[in-house]
């Protein structure tokens, strides 16, 4: 399936940010500055009142103070650097103190408002949003810009289940517009394509090309999108290119040796030959109860029924944020400042107290010694939660499974109460092996694009959030083709003596202690198939695989390793 | 009263000779000698697993054994083709998720791709303590999610069977156990046993395996039905 990344931009966050914090600021013009240690305080960013008015970013502050042709502007500053403000300020500013790091001033539609930059506080502002995202896709990220500006997410899977690429983007649109936020976006196959997309958009508008159209767009991307750094764009300009298109026309090697490395790495990202995965959001702040006993305790039934109102308390907390817990930890504070924690991780986000409470006890008796615990404390904590939408939730996790694969059912039964019971079934399955077996030992598998045998697939634990490929250095593939390769791989290739007629080359015997007997006759044998590579993990391998039959009929993968010329048993075909 | 009691053990003997000797713990399988068995005409496609398998068989759910003498034989590929065939296809109606049970952390993901088997739908379950095997062999058997659930599992007590067997019928799941050909005599509840033995060509060339697979525990059938299994490019083909 071809990746899908829409990136969504925001243009002049900083303004943007603070008219969502205190809307009445939308009525003036807003300037944003910040101290600057060599040229003192500068403009950082203002809205588009302010550069009608001719005020523009890096301009000195005094200079935007300068140009304002009303009354003496009104200052709007944190406490913390109320007394540097204070300076240059006109003495009748005021302060208006508030829980929130901003201070308000007093409103006055029309004026010229000044304030702080704030970095800080627009990223956790774009982190809301991330996180509100998360109900169209799981995976949603910040740009890698300092300060990021823009949400990348991957829409690859769930863009279908809300009825497709344009639809989705409409919503999501219309939704963000509702709120009063501008933004533009765009969609691409890559990551670098959708950011240059997003910033080439409109205004509350969403770019999607395909086809012809997509490549006249890439060849026409300004340099300036391709996401360098300020001296890479300069060396470039002075060079007089201009455009994607001209820069590919350039040879790699003149480019790495005049520019770095990294233009190529921007390059091959926005072509989509490099991955580059999405640096999925999670909150910093767990969702967490405590619990503490007067006395330490080992009585499971008092702490079984403390564990209930616990896991009450937080799913209550978790629904009034529209929240499903994926994977949730259970501490337990003994004597002498010891912990102890068990972790249940769930296959799809939940927010049934009664099934967690299950969960939670069948952990607890897995493990040993428990019973031996004196518990003084309890600490019930969500380490990973996703919006819970009930219906899309369900559509998203449901999706794994198509309308075939279901049992026929009872008379009466739709198919989506099948499909719905079948998605459930599997859910619990994942679930109760994972709470036994722990999360890493209940696995789903892709192959990967990758000569090198261990390497060419990847497990992914299937509880505890994790419905995307792996995030890997190597492409995802739908299969390993016709290939014949053993069922079982030994874990450590194991050394083996093989004869060969030295004139022919052909392979004789093979002497291995897994082979009954040892020595045995080989009847045929298919190879050599060179398998070379793995230099760039720092694990080079080289290694001629053959396939060989015994005269017993059991068949076997061998390999000779290129460098010391020893067999090496690899794999069983069973 | 002496009668009917009579008569009712008469009729549960007529139901026990009916199901056959295999199903039930003592039973001791026959002495299967592979070199004196005449080895049919190779029979392609599905009517070479209908002669030894009805269709029929698994909608309720049940256990199979494959044997194999040696590590290599091929009773491990042997019943995963047959489970792609008959029980993970999309035609067949059923839930196609696959369970594999690694025990041994050994098996090798992208050997199956040939045989068929939709890595989408296949879920590893990597088992590390002994102890939990059979839990875990159960628990997916029991979940209407699954369809097979495939592994190599040696050593199984008389009552861990019969949990296995219980656990398959309720979840309408069908088990594929992987065992050595020396657990053949052990008591079974499984409903079918297979012993896979490869077959050589007379020429020393390398090219498409063939295998012969005998039916040496059956439940309400006769043992000693064997049938050619032979594989082509994109699988196995019985």
């Amino acid at each position: 399936m071809n990746r899908r990344i829409l990136c969504l931009v925001f243009p002049h966050w900083p303004v943007q940010r603070l008219w969502g914090a205190h809307p009445e600021l939308r009525a003036g013009e807003l300037v944003v500055h910040r101290r600057d240690a060599r040229r003192g305080d500068i403009v950082v960013d203002c809205c588009p009142r302010g550069y009608r008015a001719g005020i523009r970013p890096g301009m000195p502050l005094a200079e935007a103070h300068a140009m304002a042709h009303h009354s003496p502007p009104q200052t709007f500053s944190s406490r913390r650097e109320a007394s540097s403000s204070r300076r240059e300020a006109s003495s009748s500013r005021r302060e208006v103190s508030s829980s929130r790091r901003e201070v308000v001033g007093e409103n006055r539609p029309g004026r010229r408002q000044f304030h702080r930059y704030d970095p800080e506080e627009d990223r956790a502002e774009l982190q809301r949003l991330a996180e509100w995202c998360q109900q169209f896709t799981p995976v949603v990220g910040l740009d890698d810009q300092s300060p990021p500006t823009a949400l990348l997410l991957d829409v690859t899977r769930t863009a279908g289940r809300f009825g497709g690429e344009q639809t989705l983007g409409a919503q999501i649109l219309q939704q963000f517009v509702t709120r009063e936020w501008v933004l533009q976006g765009g969609f691409a196959s890559t990551l670098g394509g959708a950011w240059a997309a997003a910033h080439e958009a409109a205004p509350q508008t969403l770019l999607s090309l395909a086809g012809k159209e997509w490549e006249d767009f890439q060849a026409a991307i300004p340099v300036t999108r391709l996401r360098l750094d300020r001296l890479t764009e300069e060396r470039l300009s002075q060079l007089g290119i201009q455009t994607f298109g001209e820069l590919l026309m350039l040879p790699r090697d003149g480019l790495r040796l005049r520019l770095g490395a990294h233009l190529l790495q921007r390059i091959d990202q926005l072509l989509g030959r490099t991955l580059e995965p999405i640096q999925a959001y999670r909150s910093r702040d767990p969702l967490e109860i405590q619990y503490a006993f007067e006395h330490p305790t080992d009585r499971w039934e008092v702490i079984e029924q403390v564990v209930r109102q616990m896991v009450y308390s937080l799913v209550e907390r978790l629904r009034a944020q529209g929240m499903g817990v994926l994977r949730l930890q259970w501490e337990f504070r003994l004597p002498h400042g010891k912990k102890r924690a068990l972790e249940v991780s769930l296959f799809r986000p939940m927010a049934q107290p009664e099934y967690l409470i299950r969960l939670l006890l069948t952990r607890l008796e897995c493990h040993k010694h428990v019973s031996l615990w004196e518990i003084q404390g309890l600490v019930l904590r969500v380490v990973l939660s996703v919006p819970l939408l009930e219906h899309r939730s369900q559509s998203l996790w449901t999706s794994r499974m198509d309308g075939a694969n279901v049992r026929r059912g009872e008379e009466g039964e739709t198919a989506g109460d099948l499909e719905e019971g079948a998605a459930r079934a599997l859910a619990q399955l994942v679930e109760q092996l994972s709470c036994r077996l722990g999360r890493e030992s209940v696995l789903g598998v892709r192959l990967l694009a990758d000569p090198d045998p261990e390497q060419g697939y990847r497990y992914l634990e299937l509880a505890g959030g994790n419905p995307e490929p792996p995030r890997s250095h190597g492409q995802t593939v739908e299969k390993s083709g016709t290939r014949e390769l053993p069922l079982w791989l030994l874990p450590t290739p194991l050394a083996i003596q093989v004869q060969r007629d030295l004139k022919q080359g052909h392979l004789l015997t093979m002497e291995s202690p897994m082979a009954a007997p040892r020595l045995c006759q080989i009847h045929a044998w298919n190879g050599p198939e060179r398998i070379q590579g793995g230099w760039w993990r720092g694990r080079t391998i080289a290694r001629d695989y053959y396939r060989v039959e015994d005269k017993q009929g059991g068949r076997w993968w061998i390999f000779r390793e290129l460098m010391s010329s020893k067999w090496f048993l690899h794999g069983v075909y069973g | 009263m002496a009668g009917s009691r009579e008569s009712l053990v008469a009729g549960l003997r007529a139901q026990l000779n009916g199901w056959g000797s295999a199903w039930h713990p003592g039973w001791e399988p026959e002495e299967v000698d592979a070199g004196n068995l005449g080895v049919r005409q190779e029979e392609k496609g599905e009517a070479g697993w209908e002669r030894i398998l009805p269709r029929s068989w698994g909608v309720r759910g049940g256990l199979i054994e494959w044997f194999e003498a040696r590590v290599g034989d091929g009773s491990g590929s042997a019943a995963l083709m047959m489970a792609q065939q008959r029980y993970l296809s999309p035609s067949s109606g059923m839930a196609k998720w696959l369970v594999v049970i690694d025990v041994e952390g050994a098996f090798y993901p992208p050997g199956v791709v040939r045989y068929g088997v939709s890595l989408r739908h296949m879920i590893v379950v990597r088992v590390r303590d002994p102890h939990d095997l059979v839990w875990a062999w159960e628990q997916a058997l029991r979940s209407s999610a699954t369809a097979v659930v495939w592994g190599r599992v040696e050593k199984l007590t008389c009552k861990e069977f019969r949990r296995l067997q219980l656990a398959a019928e309720h979840g309408k799941t069908v088990g594929m156990l992987v065992r050595g050909a020396y657990r053949s005599r052990d008591p079974s509840w499984a409903d079918w046993g297979f012993l896979v033995s490869p077959c050589l060509s007379a020429v020393p060339s390398w090219g498409c395996r063939r295998w012969k697979v005998q039916v040496v525990r059956c439940r309400g059938g006769k043992c000693g039905e064997e049938v050619i299994l032979r594989e082509k490019e994109e699988g196995w083909h019985g």
